[in-house]
């Protein structure tokens, strides 16, 4: 009988939907994310209402709190959430891959740094570690230029540590490896060996870290949304003629989130629907890297592969 | 290095002859003495968390005086008198505070302390509660999971867990909440509060919530520690012996892979820990998590050490109550504990 890995299939499915949101939102949602309908006439009724309209005909999703689509955010919004989700899983992973590598095969004073940082951050709840530093960092004023890139640096420097011990562990292992010591008898260097012998081997490990690396920044980004953390305030900025400018909100998920946490019990439609989609993502997320990583252990059963 | 205890008193009759009521005592002198030289033999592991945790103590403290922002925190509240010196003297002055046992003040003038020594009971409250559940519920979960003998249900029972451990924290409440309030909006009837409180109805919501991802971790650990115990000589000689297979699972196998499933609850309960700020903040439950998040603005930063140290405290205790539980569950573990 056929074994189905269900976790790729669905991963692969939810993941695709989300890349289609973030390259072509116009295809998935035309309208404008901006666009307000405080007071709204109902084309069935042909009264008018005031905003939040519920999910209908005229909105799949419902709208907030001011008129706007929740469709159209959401779809416009995942660019800029998975971006960041993105962003920060790719910092880590650099950091994580030159330092973890180093560490892992050379070993020395900075592997030992390594484990015990990666040891002392594995007791610190890595939410409330970048809430102090957000809290601390203006986040709560509107006004801080940069908010999306201040996040993205917070949350890479606080989430190194564990990526890095992982990665120097895979490191570390494969210096046992047979075909690493009949290279290192061949005469290659050392640089040659982790590049072409080691780094080869435990890509497909890494390459399933990513997708769950990812995972878990999204949970930590909509955790700080729900705590009042996020990148995507409204900010107020001069214009040149002196006036202020109140510039748009940016459609942002784990903002969406925040705001409407209150509005649970009687729009119920406001914190669900940014709350789905994030767990959508990162469901899909953690799918891939499961469906990669039981796909990656059947190879390996039948022979094909090392490590 | 272990020397067994019942070899000395084997030696002992063997030689002296000892009459029965010298040798109970010698037995028991022994017995103190083998379990004392195990816990000796614990004290490198606990020294180890200790040091992670004065270390882990020292990095919040410097993580929370490297922002600079909080003068304007200041001008919000309409507090003045806050002056804020040079980082390294800031840094110094509360850690020396620290030492004598001085947390500080807030912004509304109620000392640190007072406030933490009033909110973090119910949070641990809630924190044992979930935990409590967690560990059952999955273990239970584990066991159902892994001694159905229908493949399909097995793995449904186990992807349901996987899936759990898939989602974010914040959608299961949120999804639970507005779940009871369409009930109470449909047909008038409360089935528990929305809201947590610490009454026992009021606990139930985020307590269950809190456990949820917990319970899904321990179910897949156990479940696959279970399923490496499928083929071993021992869970063979019980069915043989004619245990039917739940009962080879629960008394045979579940000890066995109880060690294994210790190993791996620590990292379980420091996502438990992080979630707990969550749940409570949600729920408006009244804890420490819910008091930081609230009183931030107006309890000032002060509150935010203390915090961090309670938690990350927590976290190595229950990290070394693991480590002591394996050691107990399982004699292989004694001497790999003292690494």
């Amino acid at each position: 009988m056929r074994h189905w890995n269900l976790p790729l299939i669905l991963g692969i499915f939810l993941c695709s939907v989300l890349l289609i949101m973030v390259l072509f939102p116009s295809v998935l949602a035309p309208g404008d994310p901006h666009e307000r309908r405080v007071l709204w006439t109902n084309p069935d009724t042909g009264q008018k209402e005031l905003a939040p309209h519920p999910p209908s005909r005229h909105f799949t999703l419902g709208t907030d709190n001011v008129g706007r689509d929740m469709y159209t955010r959401l779809v416009w919004g995942a660019r800029f959430t998975l971006g960041m989700g993105l962003a920060i899983a790719a910092g880590r992973f650099l950091i994580a891959l030159v330092i973890g590598t180093i560490a892992g095969w050379w070993g020395g004073a900075l592997e030992w740094l390594v484990r015990q940082t990666a040891i002392v951050m594995s007791g610190l709840p890595l939410l409330l570690l970048s809430y102090v530093f957000l809290v601390g960092m203006k986040m709560l004023h509107p006004d801080t230029p940069d908010r999306p890139l201040l996040f993205i640096w917070i949350l890479v420097f606080l989430g190194w540590p564990r990526l890095t011990e992982q990665v120097r562990l895979l490191v570390k292992n494969c210096r046992v490896l047979a075909h690493v010591e009949s290279a290192r008898a061949a005469g290659a260097t050392e640089t040659r060996i982790v590049s072409r012998h080691v780094l080869p081997i435990v890509s497909p490990q890494l390459i399933t870290l990513v997708p769950m690396e990812m995972a878990f920044a999204l949970i930590v980004v909509g955790q700080l949304g729900v705590l009042g953390m996020h990148a995507a305030a409204p900010y107020t900025v001069m214009a040149a003629d002196g006036t202020a400018v109140t510039v748009h909100r940016l459609p942002e998920w784990c903002q969406m989130l925040g705001f409407t946490r209150h509005c649970l019990g009687k729009f119920p439609w406001l914190p669900l629907v940014p709350a789905s989609a994030l767990a959508a993502s990162v469901l899909g997320l953690n799918m891939l890297a499961e469906g990669v990583r039981r796909r990656l252990m059947s190879r390996m059963g039948r022979g094909v592969g090392v490590g | 290095m272990i020397i067994y205890t019942k070899n000395v008193t084997e030696v002992a009759v063997s030689v002296f002859g000892l009459p029965t009521p010298v040798l109970k005592l010698k037995g028991g002198i022994d017995l103190l003495a083998h379990c004392s030289r195990q816990l000796l033999s614990l004290v490198p592991a606990i020294a180890k968390r200790a040091v992670a945790f004065v270390a882990a103590c020292i990095a919040i403290s410097a993580i929370c005086f490297i922002p600079r922002g909080y003068a304007r925190l200041e001008t919000w509240t309409g507090v003045t008198g806050f002056q804020w010196g040079p980082y390294w003297e800031e840094l110094s002055l509360y850690l020396s505070g620290l030492l004598q046992g001085d947390l500080g003040v807030t912004f509304i003038g109620t000392n640190v302390a007072d406030e933490i020594a009033r909110t973090a009971p119910t949070s641990f409250l809630l924190l044992a509660a979930a935990l409590v559940w967690a560990t059952v519920f999955g273990v239970l979960f584990a066991v159902i999971a892994h001694a159905s003998r229908h493949r399909f249900s097995r793995s449904a029972l186990l992807g349901s867990a996987v899936l759990t451990i898939s989602l974010p924290d914040f959608f299961v409440i949120v999804l639970l909440q507005s779940a009871i309030l369409m009930i109470l909006r449909s047909t008038g009837v409360l089935i528990i509060p929305a809201l947590g409180s610490v009454t026992l109805r009021g606990l139930i919501l985020p307590a269950v919530t809190l456990g949820a991802l917990p319970a899904a971790y321990i179910a897949r650990i156990v479940a696959v520690a279970l399923e490496e115990t499928e083929h071993a000589d021992f869970m063979r000689t019980a069915i043989a012996k004619g245990r039917s297979r739940l009962e080879a699972v629960l008394f045979h196998a579940l000890r066995n892979v109880s060690s294994t499933a210790l190993a791996s609850l620590p990292s379980v309960y420091g996502i438990t820990i992080s979630g707990l700020i969550i749940v409570e903040y949600l729920t408006t439950y009244p804890g420490v998590g819910n008091f930081m998040v609230m009183g931030i603005t107006y309890h000032g930063p002060n509150i935010m050490p203390p915090i961090a140290f309670l938690f990350s405290g927590l976290y190595f205790v229950l990290d070394t109550l693991a480590v002591i539980g394996r050691a107990w569950l399982d004699p292989r573990q004694r001497e790999e504990a003292a690494l």
